[in-house]
């Protein structure tokens, strides 16, 4: 079930109703039902993996009771480990398995050892698997370390794991966060229901009217990348650093719309990535709950930066790598993960990959210095040669499509249009950051409704805009 | 509670109402004519890709001979072709491509529609326009009207004042022909006694190779596969270039080396090409251009004059 679907519409107010209405003597009807409603959203797409989704849940909540119980180290490690081999096998065989049995069969090939490959498997990719995998790892490592105590509470722990909002494309959340709400008594807030319904919209606004009127052209393009000159392939690849951006950021909006509904709170998964001055900024801003969780579960255990520089950059390269990977299963996203880690290491070399942890760029000031305008443009650009890998199908061809980029540069003849998206959802990302920004006695005087009608008034224009720059054959509307 | 459902309510009613409305303008102003309430369409565009495609295909045994273009075709008036053994129709849609023209020619087949002639007329849209972004696009989407279901997407398109107002193309009054031969008609847009040999001004086109020639396989594959597909069926085809004004060439001129560049290449490669007036510019003029675009009936009166003469009873088989 889609969020941009009428489906999701029904199905969100059924739920909604029976959540505060039906079921809201106690939260553990309440918790059935979030369970029952996850599995519904789930099962929508194709039934026979929720069981792969229970198998998951059984096998933390048990091994999670079990840790907590046992005093000896080594027994610990031992079910930990269990979980690990468990969540990650699974992982390894829907995700990646044909992909390394490819990848070493080509390897075989390259030596002249084999040529059939009769290892490969029809496998559908369950989706989501990566994320709620991820999740109930770091339920059951938080357990082993001591720093959550697990719950006894099955239903409420299924719910965790499967709590639809974020089921399928995150933001990936941490035991920590989301069990004690659901474990907790929730009450309905105006406020947070207000704001959950505004970042609905604003997620369906990036997801559909840019991610999907953008996609169209990166489609064409990145298909078709021979017939175009250079100027095109630029436009392409910076069109798909947006569409990416509005489709992920857009599904984590509505997430935590969706969830603030029913009154629980989900980590931020995007702080305005493409205005950061540096890669190291990029990644705090950009898909955070996973890089935040490669930081807690992967890099500080391997030794972080307090092994030595070169130990540090080892573990630098090993976290790009893996979050390349997790990314898909190709030899694209790694090396995508690879040039994240080159682009990051000088800064990281010369100590300055910290210089933007909590400074916000043009705080205070409506506009960033020319050398701050500098830096993000230098940053956005990296990223966008950079996404070029991750969008392409091969290496050869993101290689090409480089080569092209720089070789066949000249002035765009057609596609110039998708920059008023482009443009359109800078200047909102940038007028919505202003919460974050500004701190000018006169805006915190102007009344709130004042703001609020400025902003959708904004946002009409814009939709408005997009909308006649694709001519008014657009099926923005049928798709909400 | 009641004061966040009240505000959803209204924010819902509104948005519900918002729909209602685009859903009786579209159904009953039907500015594209897919749910069959408009048939006449002056000065808005409807979708022509499906409604000519429908209506040759809801009348199998009335046409044989199809002119197969984007816009630019429009004022070729197919019907002065016509003989005791051809009845043509113009089957020009805006932005139109050889991708699209191939799947309706294989359509017309697949449903006994008899094909002896066809024209399919090309410019620079050959290289720079994607079938892919008609898919979005409620002007120029293949819709199949032959199966009988509700098209949902057009009902929830914005309301247009210019389709409203009859107003949606540009000043010049075209009126599609979908059911009687496809024909543009532009009606008092141009003088139409104009001498064609006083005012046309024809200028050479600047001898220019492109400094960074594109990869034209995906093109050449596309005409390649329409050309066995005539052959096939013992289909007279002709590939025509549609002549081009000096202020067009003027203001994209890499794309227009570009294109002659693909012609070039589809000659090399054993394409015969119709080019009415050569490798030649022509003036622009009220007589013969409707804008720099967009040739007059003037012209298309000497192309298809010229076809009929030199091409059609050649009995050309590419």
């Amino acid at each position: 079930m889609l969020f941009n679907s009428f489906e999701f519409l029904v199905f969100l107010i059924v739920v909604f109703g029976l959540y505060w209405f039906v079921f809201n003597t106690k939260t553990k009807h309440q918790n059935i039902l979030l369970l029952l409603a996850s599995y519904s959203f789930y099962g929508w797409w194709d039934y026979r993996f929720l069981s792969l989704i229970f198998i998951s849940t059984l096998v933390d909540y048990v091994v999670g009771l079990q840790i907590h119980g046992t005093v000896k180290a080594s027994q610990r490690k031992v079910l930990l480990g269990i979980s690990l081999a468990f969540n990650i096998g699974l992982l390894a065989f829907f995700k990646y398995f044909n992909f390394f049995v490819d990848s070493w069969i080509q390897v075989l090939d390259n030596l002249g050892y084999l040529t059939q490959n009769t290892w490969s498997l029809n496998i559908i990719l369950p989706v989501g698997i990566s994320f709620y995998t991820f999740q109930t790892m770091s339920y059951t490592i938080d357990v082993y370390r001591k720093k959550l105590v697990p719950t006894k509470d099955f239903i409420s722990f299924a719910a965790f794991v499967s709590f639809f909002p974020q089921l399928v494309a995150g933001p990936i959340e941490r035991a920590s966060n989301l069990l004690p709400q659901i474990l907790g008594r929730r009450n309905f807030s105006y406020e947070k229901g207000m704001q959950g319904l505004r970042l609905i919209l604003w997620g369906l606004v990036k997801k559909v009217v840019i991610a999907d009127v953008l996609a169209l052209k990166v489609d064409d393009i990145f298909g078709n990348y021979h017939d175009f000159g250079g100027g095109v392939l630029w436009l392409g690849a910076v069109y798909f650093a947006i569409q990416i951006y509005c489709d992920f950021s857009g599904y984590s909006d509505i997430a935590i719309g969706v969830s603030k509904l029913f009154g629980i709170e989900l980590m931020s998964n995007f702080k305005f990535p493409y205005f950061s001055r540096n890669v190291g900024e990029f990644w705090r801003r950009w898909h955070i709950s996973l890089s935040t969780w490669f930081r807690d579960y992967l890099y500080i255990p391997l030794g972080g930066s307090r092994m030595g520089k070169w130990k540090s950059l080892n573990n630098v390269f090993v976290i790009f790598l893996i979050s390349g990977l997790w990314h898909g299963a190709n030899w694209t996203f790694v090396v995508w993960g690879a040039v994240h880690a080159l682009l990051f290491v000088p800064s990281y070399i010369m100590g300055r990959n910290r210089k933007y942890t909590d400074a916000i760029v043009a705080e205070n000031s409506w506009f960033p210095t020319l050398r701050e305008f500098g830096e993000i443009l230098l940053t956005f650009l990296l990223v966008v040669l950079a996404w070029v890998f991750f969008r392409s199908e091969s290496l050869a061809s993101a290689l090409e499509y480089l080569n092209f980029m720089f070789t066949k540069l000249d002035f765009p003849p057609i596609y110039k249009n998708g920059l008023y998206s482009v443009g359109s959802l800078l200047f909102l990302d940038w007028i919505f950051r202003k919460d974050e920004r500004l701190n000018f006695t006169f805006l915190k005087n102007i009344n709130k409704k004042v703001l609020g009608i400025a902003e959708v008034a904004v946002l009409i224009i814009v939709v408005y805009l997009i909308s006649l720059n694709t001519s008014s054959s657009q099926f923005i509307y049928f798709q909400f | 509670m009641k004061a966040f459902l009240k505000k959803t309510a209204i924010f819902g009613l509104t948005v519900l109402a918002y729909f209602s409305a685009t859903s009786v303008y579209n159904y009953t102003i039907d500015p594209y004519g897919i749910f069959g309430n408009r048939r006449e369409f002056k000065g808005i565009r409807p979708n022509e890709h499906s409604l000519k495609t429908n209506h040759v295909l809801q009348n199998p045994n009335r046409f044989n001979s199809f002119l197969f273009s984007n816009s630019k075709g429009g004022v070729l008036h197919v019907n002065q072709l016509n003989t005791a053994a051809s009845t043509w129709y113009n089957m020009t849609y805006s932005l139109g491509t050889p991708e699209e023209f191939y799947k309706s020619l294989l359509l017309f087949l697949e449903n006994d529609v008899q094909v002896d002639n066809i024209i399919l007329a090309m410019d620079e849209g050959v290289i720079y326009e994607r079938a892919s972004a008609h898919e979005n696009d409620a002007s120029r989407k293949f819709v199949n009207l032959q199966e009988d279901k509700i098209q949902w997407e057009f009902l929830f398109l914005p309301i247009s004042i210019k389709k409203i107002m009859g107003t949606d193309l540009d000043k010049k009054h075209i009126e599609h022909d979908i059911y009687t031969d496809g024909n543009y008609y532009a009606n008092n847009a141009y003088e139409t006694d104009c001498k064609l040999h006083e005012n046309l001004e024809i200028l050479d086109i600047p001898d220019a190779a492109p400094t960074r020639p594109l990869d034209f396989s995906s093109q050449i594959e596309i005409l390649k596969k329409i050309k066995l597909l005539c052959e096939q069926r013992g289909i007279k085809l002709t590939f025509l270039v549609h002549p081009n004004s000096y202020d067009n060439y003027i203001s994209s001129t890499e794309r227009r080396i570009q294109f002659g560049y693909l012609l070039d290449v589809l000659e090399n490669n054993g394409f015969e090409l119709f080019r009415p007036y050569g490798a030649k510019l022509l003036g622009v003029s009220p007589c013969y251009w409707l804008d720099k675009h967009h040739y007059t009936k003037n012209i298309g009166d000497v192309i298809l004059s010229e076809y009929a003469q030199q091409w059609m009873n050649r009995a050309i088989r590419q």
